[in-house]
């Protein structure tokens, strides 16, 4: 028995899962009739129970307890959050891309479950091709009468809106993503309310993954047990899990939850790049607090990973070898969050950039002994305790996010830290610094100066 | 979409012919005729106006290359929103430009993945090819190179776009070759780009399809209760410290 | 409209259309609102001590009411929360360090405010904010007043670990002609956006960029040209944002400051006026409940410079007509006096007009003079411009400005209130936008309030109570929208309505002169005396009688057209114009011309020279705002204060003081001798004003005590109930009483843009010609100047082109203006912004005939 869900199609018709053609010829289309015409919308929450489906967009709450949070008034809006940009994940772009009819359907059995009637795919501006393809793909469906006014014969009617967005992080965080599909700039929102009592234009909304939805038509068609029965009890199912950095075969694997850190990265990697051995690992996207090596027997699955202090998040599993330069990979994911701001909360404005600088000082050579304690502290004081899960005091979590692959690293790679600072303790000019890149990091700073002049220019 | 087909041919009239010195003439009301249909279209789309934004901020610059002044003055008014209320939600976003591009947008990831297989290396390559600095426009207008993030490619990397379309397994010293290519041939015609039509598929093979991508060293119930007796912590949050 | 621009997060408007609800999150106002029903209590604990708040008001709010203060920058009690700054975060038990902004008061709730964690996070936000603040406190207008001083003061760290490079903008950059932004100081709280987009409605201010690159913009030529713009200034918690004319100007150590009312309009907003050296130099707003929660426009924020501009008159002037008023010749104080003692001899008719920029205590010594004194009736502080005394005076179930938001509806029959009333108009659209309050505007031109009109008419008389919610009190705001509107016919249609209404009928008849509702309550009309009480009224004079001696004529005198037409045929001998300029604002400049030609001897009591003391014979220099003790009363009828905070120039000194010692130079015993005895009198003589002073007879709020600290913040409203028009304000009555032109065919329907023909509308634009404004350097040259508006389609259709000179006429008179194109202009009509051209004459329902100006080269 193949346990292919999400990916089958794209596997077995490399040349043409993603046209309409192929879609149907391959059972597309079954489990909305079967939805729509069979079971009643209590039927489908009730399967969606039983999968014990989790979110898949980075907090892993679970689907069914979310859709019956829904507020009571209508219209109620669906979006699907195709925003990824979480770095180290890129699966919901290949669903997009490879699958869009199967998230189109998904969304079809979701808005019958939920009784909207007006859906918005929210698809990051950069991936053109998945805009492209899901644009075509729902005119498609609209033209064949699966969209539209009485969907199979039903009572039902949707329309979709794929909204091409213009590249913000943030803009991923369900209520920024509100915000910016309401034209505002993507700021994330006050909670509470939250967006299934009050989301899009003020009205019951329920934002939900690529991935997340893409699981709707298989567990319609086989049952929610028979997806329940995969996994681990948390876990339930497969999940499309990212591999990226030091492997020898990165890439989009969909595996049983509860496959070990070791089994992915060996067998399914073809092992660590270069003959070296894994230094580090980040399990959960950018957000997530690192693990050492001794987290290569670690199950890949949501509670397990949490008890050790980290998350599985958007899964996007990245690997570093004993090669990897760690002050430099920290800083570019502090540095992303930095970039990636929305500048409302002041210590994630001004706090994270004042990191990332801390951290291009230390590159260049210029680090002081007290650096190391002062990134912890200005950590400490965006992400009270320096716990996981955090303690936040900001609007949304990306702020002590950015803190997390800070104290993950200096707590297990505290040497690698100290070999950078060179300069004497008040800062004094230091020497050249050690490691691999430093070259490149010189050229860097340069073109950060670039950057920031630039945005300047565009005022 | 025909979008970026109509930005290629705008440009094209002006390549050439236009110096970086006297960047493009914004154009008149763009928004008129078919592009006022369609974009009246996009907003009847949505509940409320305000959110067609986006989307025409989208339109504008597939038609003029980068939102010029008028542009977002014509938005404005389509909206009924004031223009700093257009400025001020766009020049949030990344992929609104403000000032000119080149006909290619190069945009380089340097994210953490990227990184780690050279990426920083690739754009100083790629600036030191075409002697252009992040954000400016090569002397004949063909190019700009901007660093981006993450581009949910890491799987492919290091990996870049050029106008918003992916290639991906490159090298620090092939994409300058890609590039040229690219600017030689235009876009559409330049195939070796593994990934570029799609997503990376990593190359498993047909057994391991076969075999359903099953776990062979331990079930994954087996995996969670034998790590859990391995581990001295609970099992129930608490930090790892 | 269904976007009205506003932040996403924390109000979302539905399209009205399609009926879709309207979720309002913490409207400003609201917690105010919730903290009157102090019936529901819930108990908290902060810092260990309980207490009990009001149900669902917000901790930062609740916990400062009981005298604990949490550090705060963009929380502020009358915009929305963002909790951007988090400044203010405190332990609530069960949530963990959370801010005191967004977090709802709920029983049972405990809050730390002070142990090591909450330090720690504020020290820690502190020190995020001084990073890339600039430091320049010594050159900076906020230092020493700054909220970001003092908070580092007394919670901040004590040392920055920051070494890197500071963020760097270029210094400062106008954001319009009055404000300037630096946005290097600028710690991005969004009180000014959010000022801008929810408060005042114009979106102009906002956010670019995003992350560290977040800063302010104003979009390339679109400047934050706002009414309303200096209140940015007054509510940003540094110096990011600081006013062109208090710019360097002073040190907060060096001033002294006062409360005071501001009476540039008659909203009566309440501010606190700063001077050094006996110079004002700023006045920010005061946040009171009850009118302008403590916003001002800017014409009443920077309004104060007049006070000392050098333009000031500061001596009499004798003006003889023989040297054609030229020549004019200095005389002294006592000098003047006893020129006019010698003019009042016993059988002189005498008139006076104006008295709308006086203070209640001079309009009533004003009022008692010329009826005592000169037992005449002849007294008017309009000019033909507002509405009929008896309607303004005599309406029953006055509405006031509380009311609005919670109307069930608001009809507009009344000039753009963001001309005329600005803070009115910020209220009406508080109440529309936050509290879904339905509008209907009954004509006049379109304004911002149009985006929320459930209902508009293109004239106000075809209104009905059909149009109306049957339930709930309407609020009616009544007023001249163009100086060619029948004002009797207004009234009248505004009386149906009332009757059809009945008690649910809540009126707000609006004059805007800054105390023109005080000067009418004083009795500075034909028809009425102190109190609103009719002239006519015997059982109300009664009161009068025991403290005026003298023959108080019972029949109605004559208005300001009256007089100027009886003074033109000869038949008044001395005219007192207080504070008035009828060659500006009387609608016939020409009588005015004949009517002081024919008159004996005039008398001009004001501040600057005008065309109208140009032409009088003895000029007297008056002390106004600022410098006058005394009271107002505004559009509702509130009682409230102004203070003396400098010294008038020269021998100028209140207008009291002249009337006072005219009477003492006849020998006529005559009291009120200094403002507060004067109110004092005004409270045994004016049934209305029975009740304004404390049982101790002094202003309200200068004594001790809740109810008089409250009367000095809030003001004491009138009691209508006591002031009657005992005829007053029956419709048929009224009818009768106010013949309104009915001959004239209503203009529209006469009108032809094609030929160049439209009805005219003239109306007041928020900077007028008027001499105060004129003498505020800073407010001078935003006035629009001569210019005629017209529909963009009109244009076109005349093939006028905007910025045109083009030359309009009327009865005899002809000007020229430049044309400007408006949307908000009705189709067939023509703008002229109010007196900033000449002789214009002006009739009801006049037709304007505009044509092409001839080239002059
Ligand atoms: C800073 C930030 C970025 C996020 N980005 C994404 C994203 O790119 N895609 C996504 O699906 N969810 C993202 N999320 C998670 C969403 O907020 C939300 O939890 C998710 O879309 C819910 O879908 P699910 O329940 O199906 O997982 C992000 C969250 C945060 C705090
Ligand atoms: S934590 Fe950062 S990204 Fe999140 S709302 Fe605050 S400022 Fe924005
Ligand atoms: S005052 Fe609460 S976050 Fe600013």
């Amino acid at each position: 028995m193949t346990k292919l869900i999400v990916t089958k199609r794209m596997m077995e018709r490399p040349n043409d899962s993603w046209t309409l053609k192929s879609y149907l010829d391959s059972g597309g289309m079954v489990a909305a009739r079967k939805a729509l015409k069979e079971m009643s919308k209590k039927d489908v929450l009730t399967e969606l129970m039983q999968s014990k489906l989790r979110g898949r967009g980075g907090a892993g709450f679970p689907t069914a307890k979310k859709w019956s949070f829904v507020g009571k008034s209508f219209p109620r809006y669906l979006c699907v959050n195709g925003d990824e940009a979480e770095v180290g994940t890129f699966k919901d772009r290949m669903l997009m891309e490879r699958d869009p009819f199967q998230l189109l359907e998904g969304m079809i059995i979701a808005s019958y479950c939920l009784e909207v009637e007006h859906a918005f795919i929210y698809c990051r501006g950069e991936l053109r091709t998945a805009y492209d393809r899901l644009t075509k793909a729902v005119e498609e469906l609209e033209n064949a009468g699966y969209l539209g006014r009485n969907i199979f014969d039903t009572k039902m009617s949707l329309k979709v809106t794929v909204h091409r967005a213009g590249g913000a992080y943030i803009a991923g965080e369900e209520t920024a993503l509100l915000s910016s599909l309401e034209g505002y700039r993507a700021w994330p929102r006050l909670k509470p309310p939250f967006p299934a009592v009050e989301g899009l234009y003020a009205q019951p909304t329920i934002v939900n993954n690529v991935e997340t939805i893409s699981y709707l038509p298989w567990i319609m068609e086989n049952g929610g047990k028979a997806f329940a029965a995969m996994g681990t009890d948390g876990s339930a199912g497969t999940r499309l899990f990212c591999l990226s950095g030091d492997v020898n075969r990165p890439g989009n694997f969909e595996l049983e939850q509860g496959t070990t850190f070791r089994e992915f990265v060996d067998r399914w990697g073809q092992g660590v790049r270069n003959n070296s051995t894994v230094k580090a690992i980040i399990p959960g996207g950018a957000s997530a607090p690192w693990f050492g090596a001794e987290a290569l027997d670690y199950p890949m699955d949501d509670d397990f990973v949490a008890s050790k202090g980290s998350m599985m998040g958007s899964g996007g599993i990245m690997i570093m070898n004993q090669e990897a330069d760690i002050v430099a990979a920290a800083w570019r994911l502090v540095k992303f969050f930095a970039v990636e701001s929305c500048g409302q909360c002041t210590p994630c404005r001004e706090g994270i950039t004042w990191l990332s600088d801390i951290y291009e000082r230390l590159l260049s050579g210029q680090g002081r002994s007290q650096d190391i304690d002062l990134l912890l502290d200005i950590g400490d004081n965006i992400s009270p305790g320096l716990k996981w899960p955090p303690v936040y005091t900001t609007i949304c979590v990306l702020a002590p996010s950015a803190v997390a692959p800070i104290e993950s690293s200096i707590r297990m790679f505290r040497g690698d830290y100290e070999a950078r600072v060179t300069g004497g303790p008040d800062g004094g000019p230091g020497g050249t610094a050690t490691g691999a890149d430093s070259a490149s990091s010189g050229s860097r700073r340069v073109s950060l100066t670039r950057r920031k002049l630039e945005v300047r220019a565009r005022q | 979409m025909g979008e970026m087909g109509q930005s290629e041919q705008v440009n094209e009239e002006k390549s050439g012919t236009v110096k970086q010195a006297d960047a493009p003439k914004p154009p008149g009301l763009v928004f008129q005729g078919k592009m006022l249909e369609r974009a009246k279209a996009k907003i009847a789309e949505y509940p409320q106006s305000r959110s067609a934004v986006m989307p025409l901020a989208h339109m504008y610059m597939a038609a003029v290359g980068h939102l010029t002044d008028t542009g977002m003055r014509e938005i404005a008014r389509l909206l009924r929103l004031t223009p700093a209320e257009v400025l001020g939600t766009l020049s949030f976003y990344e992929m609104f430009k403000m000032a000119p591009k080149g006909r290619y947008l190069v945009s380089v990831c340097t994210g953490m993945p990227c990184q780690l297989y050279g990426a920083r290396q690739l754009l100083d390559n790629l600036l030191e090819h075409f002697n252009v600095a992040p954000h400016e426009v090569t002397g004949d207008n063909m190019l700009s190179i901007e660093e981006a993030e993450c581009q949910a490619a890491c799987g492919g990397a290091p990996c870049l776009e050029v106008n918003y379309r992916h290639f991906e397994y490159l090298a620090p010293d092939t994409a300058a070759q890609l590039i040229e290519d690219i600017k030689e041939r235009g876009l559409d015609t330049v195939l070796y780009r593994r990934g570029a039509e799609s997503a990376p598929l990593p190359p498993i093979s047909a057994e391991e399809i076969a075999e359903g991508m099953q776990p062979k060293l331990l079930s994954p119930k087996e995996a969670v209760a034998r790590a859990k007796a391995a581990s001295a912590v609970p099992a129930s949050g608490g930090g790892a410290k | 409209m269904s976007d009205a621009p506003k932040q996403p997060q924390f109000k979302t408007s539905l399209d009205s259309e399609k009926g879709s609800p309207v979720v309002v999150r913490r409207a400003s106002g609201q917690s105010t609102a919730v903290a009157e029903q102090a019936t529901d209590l819930v108990g908290i604990t902060v810092d260990g001590k309980q207490m009990q708040v009001p149900k669902g008001e917000l901790l930062i709010k609740a916990a400062e009411d009981q005298g604990v203060y949490i550090p705060r920058f963009c929380w502020h009690p009358r915009l929305r929360t963002v909790a951007m700054c988090r400044m203010c975060l405190v332990d609530i038990e069960g949530l963990g360090l959370k801010p005191a902004c967004w977090h709802e008061v709920s029983d049972g709730m405990k809050v730390e405010t002070k142990t090591p964690e909450v330090e720690k996070a504020q020290e820690g936000v502190l020190e995020f904010l001084l990073i890339n603040h600039p430091l320049d406190c010594p050159v900076c207008d906020r230092g020493g007043e700054c909220p970001l001083q003092d908070h580092t003061m007394s919670f901040g760290p004590g040392e920055s670990r920051f070494v890197e490079a500071k963020r760097h903008f270029e210094k400062p950059i106008p954001v319009s002609d009055l404000v300037l932004l630096d946005r290097e100081r600028c710690i991005q709280c969004a009180r000014c956006t959010r000022f801008a987009a929810e408060v005042a409605g114009d979106p102009l201010l906002e956010f670019s960029h995003r992350g560290n690159d977040l800063h302010i913009v104003t979009y390339p030529n679109a400047p934050f040209s706002s009414y309303f713009s200096g209140n940015v200034v007054q509510i940003c918690p540094v110096g990011a944002l600081t006013a062109t004319p208090y710019r360097f100007k002073a040190r907060p150590w060096d001033v002294t400051a006062a409360e005071t009312t501001c009476t540039m309009c008659s909203v009566g907003c309440r501010g606190v006026l700063y001077e050094t050296r006996d110079v004002p130099i700023r006045l920010n707003g005061v946040d009171t409940e009850s009118v302008n929660w403590g916003w001002l426009c800017d014409k009443g924020r920077f309004g104060y410079e007049y006070v000392a501009s050098d333009e000031r008159l500061t001596t009499p002037l004798r003006q003889p007509r023989e040297g054609k008023h030229v020549a004019a010749e200095e005389v002294t104080w006592a000098q003047a006096v006893e020129m006019i003692c010698a003019k009042l001899h016993q059988d002189v008719k005498v008139a006076a007009i104006g008295g709308a920029r006086l203070t209640n205590e001079e309009a009533y010594v004003v009022s008692k003079f010329m009826r005592v004194v000169c037992g005449s009736n002849d007294v008017d502080c309009q000019l033909d411009d507002g509405l009929p005394a008896a309607f303004v005076a005599g309406a029953q179930n006055r509405a006031t400005i509380g009311d609005l938001e919670s109307a069930a509806a608001i009809v507009l029959a009344c000039p753009d209130l963001k001309d005329e009333l600005p803070i009115l108009y910020l209220r009406v659209r508080d109440a529309a936008d936050n509290h879904d309050v339905p509008l209907l505007i009954a004509g006049g031109m379109q304004s911002g309030l149009d985006q929320f009109a459930k209902k508009r008419t293109v004239t106000a008389d075809v209104v009905t109570a059909t149009d109306l919610p049957t339930e709930g009190n309407v609020v009616l705001i009544v007023g001249r929208q163009s100086l060619t509107q029948d004002p009797a016919q207004l009234c009248l249609w505004a009386l149906e309505l009332a009757a059809q209404l009945g008690d649910r009928v809540k009126l707000m008849p609006v004059l805007r002169r800054s105390n023109a509702h005080g000067a009418l309550d004083m009795g500075l009309s034909p028809e009425l005396l102190p109190g609103r009480v009719s002239v006519d009224d015997p059982e109300n004079r009664g009161q009068l009688a025991k403290v005026w001696t003298g023959k108080v004529p019972t029949v109605p005198g004559r208005d300001t057209r009256g007089i100027l037409e009886a003074a033109a045929r000869g038949d008044i001998d001395v005219l007192f114009l207080v504070g008035s300029d009828p060659i500006a604002d009387f609608p016939d400049p020409d009588l005015a011309r004949a009517a002081f030609e024919k008159c004996d001897f005039v008398v001009a009591l004001d501040l600057f020279a005008t065309r109208s003391t140009d032409l009088a014979d003895l000029v007297i220099p008056c002390a106004g705002w600022g410098e006058v003790d005394g009271t107002v009363t505004n559009i509702e009828g509130r009682v409230q204060r102004v203070v003396a905070k400098v010294v008038a120039p020269g021998q100028a000194s209140s207008d009291a003081d002249l009337f006072r010692e005219v009477a003492f130079g006849l020998g006529i015993e005559f009291g009120c001798q200094s403002p507060e005895s004067t109110l004092f009198e005004i409270s045994q003589v004016a049934p209305a004003y029975n009740d304004i002073l404390g049982a101790d007879g002094r202003f309200p709020g200068a004594g001790q005590g809740t109810r008089a600290r409250k009367a000095g913040r809030e003001g004491v409203l009138v009691h209508e109930a006591q002031g009657r028009i005992v005829n007053g304000l029956k419709p048929d009555l009224f009818a009768a009483q106010y013949r309104s032109d009915q001959t004239r065919q209503p203009a529209l329907e006469r009108v032809s843009p094609a030929s160049g023909r439209f009805a005219l509308q003239v109306s007041r634009s928020l900077y007028d010609r008027g001499s105060l404004v004129g003498h505020c350097p800073s407010l001078a040259d935003l006035r629009p100047g001569p210019v005629i508006r017209i529909h963009p389609e009109d244009l076109a259709r005349r093939g006028f082109e905007v910025g045109e000179i083009v030359s309009a006429s009327g009865e005899n008179w002809e000007h020229e203006f430049t044309i400007e194109a408006r949307r908000s202009v009705v189709p067939g009509t023509a703008v002229i912004p109010h007196a900033q051209v000449e002789s214009v004459k002006l009739l009801p329902e006049m037709i304007v005939n505009v044509k092409r100006a001839k080239k002059v080269n």
